[in-house]
């Protein structure tokens, strides 16, 4: 497939997972974790550090990630909260089946389940409808939250998400989980040192980049709430009838947002979440965002630009990025590989490790609940992502150049931009 | 991804519609007008008959696009139980007094969940207006809507709202008394953003001392530290110290945030003070400050205090120190405590900086004892090739430890230069350890050194005369490196006069890299007498064959040879276990006779099947033949089991063509690339010398039919390839080829060119069509697929010329004449 720049090298393809002793000097290290003995336990958890956890809306994804939370130790899962019964019962089971009891609860409305004072941390993997109203609830109820992609449906919702865990002190994890994987580390790290030159553009996948507004299905009739609680599972969304697709697709429902649907969300919260990170843009988003062609083309503020792009890619997996400096670039996804330019910038003792697993982010979620240290995504790093693909969104909703002021959180003498920054929630939720 | 609007709905509200879905791609903005326009048809909307979904989305339209005089249509909706929170989604944004009265307005008549959010949605505009009719909502009966007015009251601020819910952080009840303490935090923030710290401080000292849950007073905590900034710090050290562990917690948290110096200072004295099982967290978060004023306290931690914070300080060390934390993390790796002295050496060997690399150098020639031999190891997990001199001293040294570190070193540091004087320290070893210390010295240098042939010509110059251990261990390090002269050298130390040498030299050969050893592995099944050799001959033989590109003709022959002198069950069943992965028909002649041999019937089933997936792409109907045979008639349910997923699988492609040969990459000089396709290279000039070989085919699960060609592993970028096959018509026919191909391609049937397109992009099937005339009998299609970067990759079939399935062709890879 082509792409705008030529330049390729051939692939290392060799694992060195088994050396992951040697590090050369200059290399760049794995992403590091404080390991638990070294807080005092050796190895093993304390009961003060022992997590209670219980976890809103698991279906696909949610049950992928709930699965590496229970396999870390000091992880107690207690309860499931979910609008249908069927994935109350089948968590309950798989936990029950775990510990040898029948003591995970069930809850279908999570107010009751977040008024529970034993449970300390959270994971959300509902609906994209509910991420981040869900992720506040949870703040405010005391809860460390880990919340799976996209964590927020527009900008309004990006800001309160970093407000409300800054002002709660409670610990906040996006389901980013690629910014706990050694390759796009690794990549970051060419960045950050210098060793790619001068910065000038980063490139994202955003999976797909059509917009629209969400919609009203097709009504059918509603079942009973004990087997699938509609409102509850509309929550903060405006109302609209049952319709048992929309029921079943709950990993698409409003992703991107209720005004401004789909877009580069889907994988933007991914790939330009970690465009940001090399960017060292964690406290900002870009600044100016237009559409050319069939990509997005967004310019931070220190000049750098951003191509969100879904072609043209390296066969290196799904979420790729690229970043390109004046002296060299770097092209990395999800089968782990990294390739670069020039050859010798790749380590070669760097550890690879495809499939985005998630166990990593989940340990560093973890080791923060313990600490109280920022998370790798963290709310602010978070809302600040999210923000750069909310605002390319709304410059493709409206097909042209929008400006965006990071300070003052405002689209610069654009009131249509404007009015597309929030949403209202529907009553009784709010943000 | 597609948009998500389902709205039914008017005709010209879809064609508004519809019109904002292009703007997506449009490259201007609408007119002032059409703006105007649109809202006044979603206007119109709202006031006519419309089914409730055509309004719902009317009301987004105005969000955007509406103005004040919107209002009076948005505003009957807000009692609207289903159109309530559409309604509020432009009235939330719309600019202007007018939806300010709507909502307060709505505030004095609706109840309930719709209620709350229009009390929701005038704190969000900060509607000063409506904090009178908010303050009596404080009292209502419903929690809900007290909690939500509480919270407005926060968001809009002003001294009557804050006086207001100051009086009722212990008047209301307690089920609202959550909401006034937010709505009190939220006040007191805005107090600290502009400039009112101690009005700040009050509210949440307020808020710590009422009746609220545990979470608010958490945030009141962290509130009334940070409004009072560096005087915030005694009640800052007071949670530090507190019991609770949720308290202790909300002071790590806001000990990141609160900035000063003297902030830091106090944090690092604090330490000593701390109880053990807490100083690592609080060290953490002292060093998550960022202030430099840190360092000092970490290095402190890393030689005294706890075992557990001693670890903490090292990990810090190394993820963010740099040279001057050397000198500390020295002294720790020498440390007793194995946990410790290992922990401060991984930090060492991370620290970043070339400085660090010249202060490891410069301190070794004074260091001794164990601190020579840590800075030792360091240098080799550095690779540090400056050291190399003191290396080579070290691994000269009387202490034995020091010796097997200096060696070890040299492995990971010696440059091609040096690497003869690595090996000389083999004449040198005191003892059998020192010997295997410097053979894996050797080894772990030629892995890493790129130049192979002269690494291996180093190593032989050294092989006359040495003793046979040496040798020995030389002979081993050659097996890793390979190499043509190599491997004579080894084949001429199967004859030599000590048998230790001759035995090292069979298990080196036994074990070689490349199928170059294959002849001599052939000879010594044929030759020896003993049977641990004669296996361990034939399993490298196997072995070899699977390796390496020869051609599968090559590769049957020689396991027919192989089949042929192979004694016994076992031996059988090892040649067995290869001859399913060639790609060629012809292994199924091998591997059937074995299928009457009821020791091995099981093992041959499976190569037939292994077989059968190998061929599917390049010689299908034997594949499927194969595979049908093995589900009719073996006797193991599980390979019949087996047999029929090979079928299934290949059912999935449909009518797709996957036999295929392919030839290449063919590339061009940097800067020709762009002629790649117009270049002609020898397959479309009818070369004979040109090496085909199978395509594989299903090597995407959901797409088994696309023919990925970076799978053939030939190149992967600025190149191209051709891909060929034949197909058999029983009849003289036209034909609709349809097919997609990623980069350019061009097309020939029957050595005609039919298509042809330089183009890039992804290949979609079907994207490209053309009609053929068949001829009856063969007909030969080849394909040019030029790459540039990314995906490169083709499918291709043959429809009739309406698009109908065709039946009754045969496709296979190979040239019908073969």
């Amino acid at each position: 497939m082509k792409t705008a720049n030529p330049t390729r090298t051939s692939l290392n393809r060799r694992s060195f997972l088994g050396r992951l002793g040697t590090f050369a000097g200059g290399a760049v290290a794995l992403p590091q974790f404080i390991p638990a003995r070294a807080l005092g336990r050796g190895g093993a958890v304390a009961p003060n550090d022992r997590i209670v956890l219980g976890a809103i809306g698991i279906g696909g994804r949610g049950s992928h990630v709930l699965e590496a939370f229970v396999h870390e130790p000091g992880v107690q899962f207690a309860a499931i909260c979910d609008v249908k019964a069927a994935r109350r019962q089948a968590v309950k089971k798989m936990a029950d089946t775990r510990y040898g009891n029948t003591d995970c609860a069930m809850y279908r409305d999570l107010r009751e389940f977040l008024a529970r004072p034993d449970i300390d941390a959270v994971l959300i993997a509902t609906g994209p409808n509910w991420h981040a109203a869900a992720s506040i609830q949870a703040a405010r109820a005391g809860k460390d939250v880990y919340c799976e992609k996209p964590c927020t449906k527009n900008i309004a919702e990006s800001f309160a998400v970093a407000d409300v865990f800054r002002r709660t002190g409670r610990v906040f994890q996006a389901g980013t989980q690629r910014r706990s994987l050694p390759n796009f580390a690794f990549a970051a790290e060419l960045c950050h040192t210098g060793r790619l030159g001068k910065l000038h553009t980063l490139h994202a996948h955003p999976g797909g980049l059509g917009t629209g507004t969400s919609g009203w299905p097709t009504p059918e009739p509603e079942p009973d709430k004990e087997e699938a609680d509609w409102d509850l599972y509309l929550g903060p969304t405006a109302w609209r009838p049952f319709n048992r697709s929309l029921l079943n697709n709950g990993g698409g429902f409003e992703k991107g947002g209720g005004m401004v649907g789909g877009g580069c969300l889907e994988w933007g919260s991914h790939c330009v979440d970690l465009c940001q990170w090399a960017n060292q843009s964690d406290d900002t988003a870009a600044v100016e965002y237009w559409p050319e062609g069939n990509q997005l083309h967004a310019l931070y503020g220190n000049g750098v630009k951003l191509i969100m792009r879904n072609d043209g890619w390296l066969p290196l997996g799904s979420c790729p990025v690229r970043y390109e400096g004046d002296a060299g670039w770097v092209e990395t996804a999800d089968n782990g590989e990294v390739a670069a330019h020039p050859p010798e910038l790749i380590d070669p003792t760097r550890p690879k490790i495809g499939g985005y697993p998630a166990n990593f982010h989940v340990r560093d979620f973890l080791a923060c609940v313990r600490t109280r240290a920022k998370t790798r995504a963290n709310a602010d790093v978070a809302c600040w992502s999210h923000i750069t693909c909310h605002a390319a969104n709304i410059a493709l909703f409206l097909g042209r150049r929008v400006k965006f002021d990071p300070k003052k959180h405002e689209f610069i003498g654009d009131e249509e931009a404007n009015r597309l920054r929030s949403e209202a929630l529907r009553g009784p939720w709010r943000l | 991804m597609k948009p998500t609007n389902q709205f039914p709905g008017l005709a010209f509200l879809a064609a508004a519609l519809a019109a904002l879905a292009l703007a997506a791609t449009a490259p201007a903005a609408d007119p002032p007008t059409a703006s105007a326009d649109k809202a006044r048809q979603a206007i119109a909307v709202l006031q006519s008959d419309a089914p409730p979904a055509d309004k719902a989305l009317a009301c987004k339209q105005l969000a955007v696009f509406g103005g004040p005089e919107s209002v009076p249509a948005l505003a009957p909706l807000l009692g609207d139980e289903h159109l309530s929170a559409w309604a509020r989604i432009p009235l939330e944004v719309l600019p202007g007094p007018a939806a300010d009265d709507a909502l307060r307005d709505a505030m004095g008549r609706l109840y309930g969940d719709l209620l709350v959010g229009v009390i929701n949605s005038i704190g969000i505009r900060g509607d000063s207006k409506a904090v009178d009719p908010l303050m009596g909502r404080l009292k209502d009966a419903n929690a809900d809507v007290a909690s939500a007015a509480a919270v407005a009251l926060g968001r809009i601020g002003g001294a009557p709202a804050v006086s207001a819910l100051e009086a009722s952080l212990s008047t209301a009840p307690v089920g609202v008394r959550s909401g006034v303490a937010e709505g009190l935090i939220l006040s007191a923030e805005r107090f600290s953003t502009t400039g009112r710290a101690a009005d700040a401080a009050r509210l949440y000292d307020a808020v710590r001392r009422a009746d609220v849950p545990a979470q608010r007073i958490l945030e009141a905590t962290r509130g009334a530290i940070l409004a009072r900034q560096t005087e915030g710090l005694p009640l800052l050290l007071e949670t530090l110290r507190s019991a609770d562990r949720d308290v202790f917690d909300i002071g790590l948290s806001t000990a990141r945030e609160l900035p000063g110096r003297p902030v830091t200072e106090a944090l690092a004295a604090e330490l000593g003070r701390t109880p053990p099982e807490r100083q690592g967290h609080v060290l953490l978060a002292l060093t998550d400050r960022g202030d430099d004023a840190v360092w000092p306290a970490v290095f402190g931690a890393v030689n005294k205090g706890s075992k557990s914070l001693r670890l903490v300080a090292i990990g810090l060390l190394e993820r963010q120190g740099n040279v001057s934390a050397l000198p500390v993390l020295l002294e720790a790796a020498t440390d007793s405590d194995t946990e410790v002295s290992r922990a401060a050496r991984t930090a060492v060997g991370r620290l970043p900086g070339k400085e660090v690399d010249t202060a490891l150098v410069a301190r070794l020639p004074q260091a001794s004892g164990p601190s020579r031999r840590v800075l030792v190891e360091l240098a080799g997990q550095r690779r540090l090739s400056a050291a190399v001199p003191e290396l080579f001293k070290a691994a000269n040294e009387a202490d034995p430890t020091l010796r097997s570190a200096g060696v070890n070193a040299l492995g990971e540091t010696v440059t091609a230069a040096e690497l003869g004087t690595l090996a000389d320290l083999l004449a040198k070893a005191k003892s059998e350890d020192d010997m295997a210390d410097v053979e894996a010295a050797l080894d772990s240098a030629c892995t890493r050194l790129p130049d192979k042939a002269r690494s291996a010509d180093l190593l032989l110059a050294r092989l006359p005369a040495s003793s046979a251990p040496a040798r020995c261990a030389l002979l081993r390090v050659l097996g890793t490196v390979g190499s043509p002269n190599a491997l004579g050298a080894v084949q001429s130390s199967l004859a030599h006069g000590d048998a230790t040498v001759r035995d090292a030299a069979f298990r080196v050969l036994a074990d070689w890299p490349e199928p170059a050893a294959v002849p001599a592995l052939m000879d010594v099944i044929r030759s020896t007498t003993d049977e641990t050799q004669r296996t361990l001959a034939l399993r490298g033989a196997v072995r070899l064959l699977g390796v390496g590109d020869q051609p599968p003709a090559q590769r049957l022959k020689t396991y027919g040879q192989l089949l042929a002198l192979a004694r016994g069950v076992d031996d059988r069943k090892l040649v067995l276990s290869g001859l399913g992965a060639i790609p060629d028909p012809a292994a199924s002649k091998l591997i059937e006779p074995l299928l009457a041999e009821a020791a091995v019937r099981k093992e041959a089933e499976s190569a037939l099947l292994s077989l059968a997936g190998a061929l599917a792409g390049s010689a299908p109907a034997e594949a499927k033949a194969l595979a049908a045979k093995l589900k009719a008639e073996s006797q193991d349910a599980a390979t019949r089991e087996r047999a029929a997923q090979v079928l299934q699988r290949m059912d999935k492609f449909e009518d797709y063509i996957i036999a295929w040969q392919f030839a290449g990459a063919y590339t061009l000089a940097t800067g020709e690339s762009g002629s790649l396709f117009t270049r002609e290279f020898p397959p479309e000039k009818g070369d004979n010398t040109v090496a085909w070989r199978p395509l594989t085919a299903g090597t995407q699960e959901a797409r088994p039919w696309m023919m990925d060609l970076l799978a053939t592993r030939s190149a992967e970028a600025h190149c191209t390839g051709y891909a060929r096959t034949w197909v058999y018509s029983s009849v003289a026919q036209p034909a609709r080829v349809e097919f997609g191909t990623d980069d350019g391609h061009k097309l020939w049937c029957n050595g005609e060119p039919i298509a042809q397109a330089d183009r890039g992009g992804a290949a979609v099937p079907g994207e490209f069509q053309t009609v053929v005339s068949l001829r009856q009998g063969w007909n030969a299609l080849l394909l040019k697929v030029v790459q540039d970067t990314g995906p490169w990759e083709f499918c291709l079939r043959l429809r009739t010329t309406t698009g109908a399935k065709l039946e009754g062709l045969r496709i296979q890879a190979a040239p019908p004449d073969r």
